[in-house]
């Protein structure tokens, strides 16, 4: 293969593909990225096995052909390049690369022993469901956050999209927590579908979003594969659904609270972030007391001190207290971008839920701590 | 070949001849699905793949591996099938060790008791749901109305104003609707009072200077319910608060509904502005409870009380009382009755019970003269009351005449030899038959039942003249 692109394309394009690189790959070919001529274009894939990505970037292409080439020399080597064309060619598994004053080789895995990347590139899928790239951006990043990462819940580390007419909703959770987000700005489909998408491809799909040009995306999931295509101009990133029940969260979700109360986020952040210092000791329990005159939020360590902060806040309904796990809260605070806030809860034992006020699309829920006395 | 022995030894043979990294990274992560049998020759081997990237590189490059490994074990031809198919994770037991995530919250029991809690917090009392109210056409339609508020609370009907005379099921259809939002939403604001209660409160919130309290409460109701709103009537102060509160509530989209002795327009001393406002309420009325009402509501009560009532003597009982609440005297004392002798409820006991308790609850009554009951029955029948007295045995006359015998035992205890005397020197086992026939045809007539109503009001109506 003999072509030659611009670094900063290149670069940017590795640095989409790398983040797909198996970390700790037991065959060596998948620490690699596979590099494709096609006319006209040069196209980079990764694969771990759970999810792959493809980018197409813009190139002049003399011979056609592939190879593969470890992603981390090659993902370090381009970023110190000038802003310059880079010309690739191969010999034989080797690459010799040239930018400039600089001249490489890098020597490479025969691309046959790539695994296949299945692409919608050439083909037309059946079954696709366009979507607007803001609104789903906003809503994984607001959702993963609550999905778990233990392994031995597997599908716990899915996010459930569900596809209905009127919209689409997320919905993540790892047991202790629980996010659902709505996104109504929807083109309609007739496509009704419940798929469960591992939470990491999901947040490489929200990263990789600002890629291409274009205001869409596409879905193409398909059955027999077990598979979710996202496809927008010049990327695609696969991955594999998971299997399995996902719990039936709507249950959970309370109906009505003994309590409610509505603060500013910034200021609970704030206060939530305070307190976590000395809760980190303790199970980073910190407690929310909630009366008529606002909030205090308190957390305390025997060997390290305590802390109380008041926080403005409307409240409603009966005084009640309930302690949380500041990381959860943290965590879930980092993704909120409205001003502000209301929880509601029933008791020290009930879940707290989370809204917005004014924007019933989004709703968190966390499991209290228990607290003794 | 053991069946489960053979993906083991297909995995055996297979990491002898590949690379470690090959076999760990494409052939360690298949599983074994189902071995097939196709024909005499032939075998179908299924395993499952984790993914996609899997399922392409393994038919491509070590299916045939895989099947000469498996025919070489299995000794005859094997065709191998791949699907996608992630192994079951380790079954982690909900609630096991970790019965305090979300999904293992008993969130039925949560809701109970907040439901628990906020009946009592909202002044309800437990057994006055929809499910223990009977129904008939005297409160069907009240029913229906109660029913619509606790469905959707302030949609359909805002106002409910529901009337009728003592006893008839006002204030349980009024709690039904407290009880039915409350066990959806637990949380609710629900407030329950009777019309008394609110004008003390008002009175000590003044007194206290805490009617910033007492309005957050009534103001911020989703769902109010007042009693006997009669009683605020004539009272100036108490009915400009609730005219603010009404508005309050009604603005906020919430429900109200609200109970009288008589519908609004007739009760006296109501402000125009509050007459206005409950008039573009939907008023409903509930009728006196009819027989078969009045049976089924004595079947409830003693269903709940967990007492085994036949459904004959129920009958007995609701024809022979008219008043609900007077049917759950004579259900207790019925079944103290019973607890105490050890025996079965019976017809015979019931009607002893009544005559008993009819007597007691009559002593302090007003009494009538006979003369009185012979009239009314002889205006009632269109007859002569000499007839009445007189020998001839025609049908009517006679029932007019057995009605007489009742009335005379019922409603004035006159023993047995004196209603004889009365009725022109009868013997007293001819009064005691007339008597014991009117109170056996009562269950199964309701012509008779009709007619007897209707003179015993009459009665009681001469007599407060």
């Amino acid at each position: 293969m003999k072509v030659s692109l611009l670094q900063e394309n290149f670069n940017k394009g590795l640095g989409i593909v790398c983040r797909t690189v198996a970390a700790r790959a037991q065959l060596p070919i998948l620490a690699n990225i596979l590099l494709v001529a096609e006319p006209g274009k040069l196209k980079l894939t990764s694969t771990n096995l759970e999810t792959g990505t493809s980018v197409w970037l813009a190139a002049k292409t003399e011979e056609e052909g592939k190879t593969t080439l470890p992603a981390k020399v090659l993902t370090e080597l381009i970023a110190t390049l000038p802003q310059e064309t880079v010309n690739l060619e191969t010999e034989g598994d080797r690459l010799k690369l040239g930018c400039g004053r600089f001249r490489s080789a890098v020597n490479g895995i025969n691309a046959a022993e790539y695994p296949d990347v299945p692409s919608l590139k050439g083909k037309k899928a059946k079954k696709e469901i366009s979507l607007k790239k803001e609104p789903l951006k906003a809503a994984i990043e607001q959702t993963a956050a609550a999905a778990g990462v233990d392994d031995s819940r597997p599908i716990f580390t899915g996010i459930k999209i569900e596809i209905c007419p009127t919209g689409l909703r997320l919905a993540a959770t790892d047991g202790y927590r629980l996010c659902v987000k709505t996104i109504n700005d929807f083109k309609p489909s007739k496509i009704l579908k419940t798929l469960i998408v591992p939470a990491r491809a999901l947040l490489e799909l929200a990263r990789s979003l600002d890629f291409g040009p274009g205001e869409e995306l596409i879905l193409a999931p398909t059955d027999e594969e077990k598979q979710l295509i996202f496809s927008l101009n010049g990327l695609e990133i696969v991955t594999r659904l998971l299997e399995g029940e996902f719990p039936d969260f709507d249950k959970i979700i309370p109906k009505s609270s003994s309590t409610k109360l509505e603060t500013s986020t910034d200021e609970l952040r704030q206060a939530v972030k305070a307190a976590a210092v000395f809760a980190r000791d303790s199970a980073n329990i910190v407690k929310f007391k909630i009366n008529s005159l606002g909030l205090t939020i308190s957390a305390n360590t025997p060997q390290v001190g305590e802390n109380e902060i008041d926080v403005d806040a409307k409240t409603t309904g009966d005084d009640s207290e309930i302690a949380f796990n500041s990381r959860y809260l943290l965590e879930m605070l980092s993704v909120v971008k409205s001003r502000s806030l209301s929880l509601e809860c029933s008791g020290p034992l009930a879940p707290g839920l989370f809204k917005i006020p004014g924007d019933s699309s989004w709703l968190h829920i966390i499991m209290p701590v228990r607290v003794q006395g | 070949m053991d069946r489960d022995a053979l993906w083991p030894g297909i995995l055996a043979d297979l990491e002898l001849n590949l690379s470690p990294g090959n076999f760990a990274t494409w052939i360690k992560p298949l599983g074994f699905l189902e071995l097939a049998r196709l024909n005499q020759q032939k075998q179908l081997l299924k395993l499952g793949c984790p993914s996609v990237f899997h399922k392409h590189q393994v038919s491509e490059r070590y299916l045939g591996q895989i099947q000469a490994a498996a025919e070489k074990l299995l000794g005859n031809k094997c065709e191998v099938v791949l699907e996608i198919h992630q192994k079951p994770a380790r079954v982690v037991k909900a609630g096991a060790g970790r019965d305090d995530d979300l999904f293992s919250l008993d969130t039925k029991k949560l809701n109970l008791e907040a439901y628990q809690q906020s009946i009592i917090k909202a002044g309800l009392f437990p057994g006055m749901t929809f499910a223990n109210f009977a129904v008939s056409t005297s409160n069907e339609v009240a029913h229906a109305a109660a029913k619509t508020a606790a469905k959707k609370p302030g949609e359909t009907y805002p106002l409910v104003f529901i009337y009728g005379g003592v006893g008839v099921g006002k204030t349980h259809l009024m709690q039904s609707v407290g009880h039915e939002t409350l066990s959806k939403s637990p949380h609710a604001a629900v407030v329950f009072c009777t019309g008394e209660d609110f004008t003390n409160e008002i009175i000590e919130a003044i007194k206290n200077k805490s009617t910033q309290i007492f309005r957050q409460k009534y103001r911020l109701a989703r769902v109010l319910l007042l009693d006997d709103v009669q009683f605020i009537a004539g009272k100036e102060g108490i009915q400009q608060e609730f005219f603010h509160t009404f508005n309050a509530i009604q603005k906020n989209g919430g429900q109200v509904v609200l109970t009288a002795d008589r519908q609004p327009s007739e009760i006296e001393g109501l402000e125009p502005r509050l007459l206005s406002r409950f008039e573009a309420g939907l008023a409903v009325d509930i009728q006196p409870a009819g027989f078969e009402l009045r049976t089924a509501i004595l079947l409830i009560k003693a269903g709940l009380k967990k007492i085994d009532l036949p459904m004959r003597v129920a009958q007995v009982i609701a024809a022979n009382v008219e008043s609900t609440r007077k049917l759950e005297g004579v259900l207790m004392k019925l079944n103290s009755e019973v607890t105490l002798r050890k025996e079965p409820i019976t017809e015979e006991l019931a009607m002893a019970l009544l005559n008993k308790f009819n007597g007691e609850a009559e002593a302090i009554k007003i009494r009538f003269s006979p003369k009185q009951v012979i009239g009314l029955v002889a205006e009632y029948y269109q007859i002569k009351p000499s007839v009445l007295l007189g020998e001839r045995r025609l049908k009517t006359i006679s029932l007019a005449r057995q009605i007489v015998m009742y009335l005379l035992r019922k409603e004035i205890q006159l023993p047995l030899e004196e209603v004889g005397r009365i009725l022109g020197g009868r013997d007293h086992s001819t009064i005691l038959h007339g008597q014991e026939k009117i109170a056996r045809l009562l269950p199964q007539s309701e012509k008779l039942r009709f007619d007897i109503t209707a003179i015993r009001k009459s009665l009681y109506v001469d007599n407060q003249k």
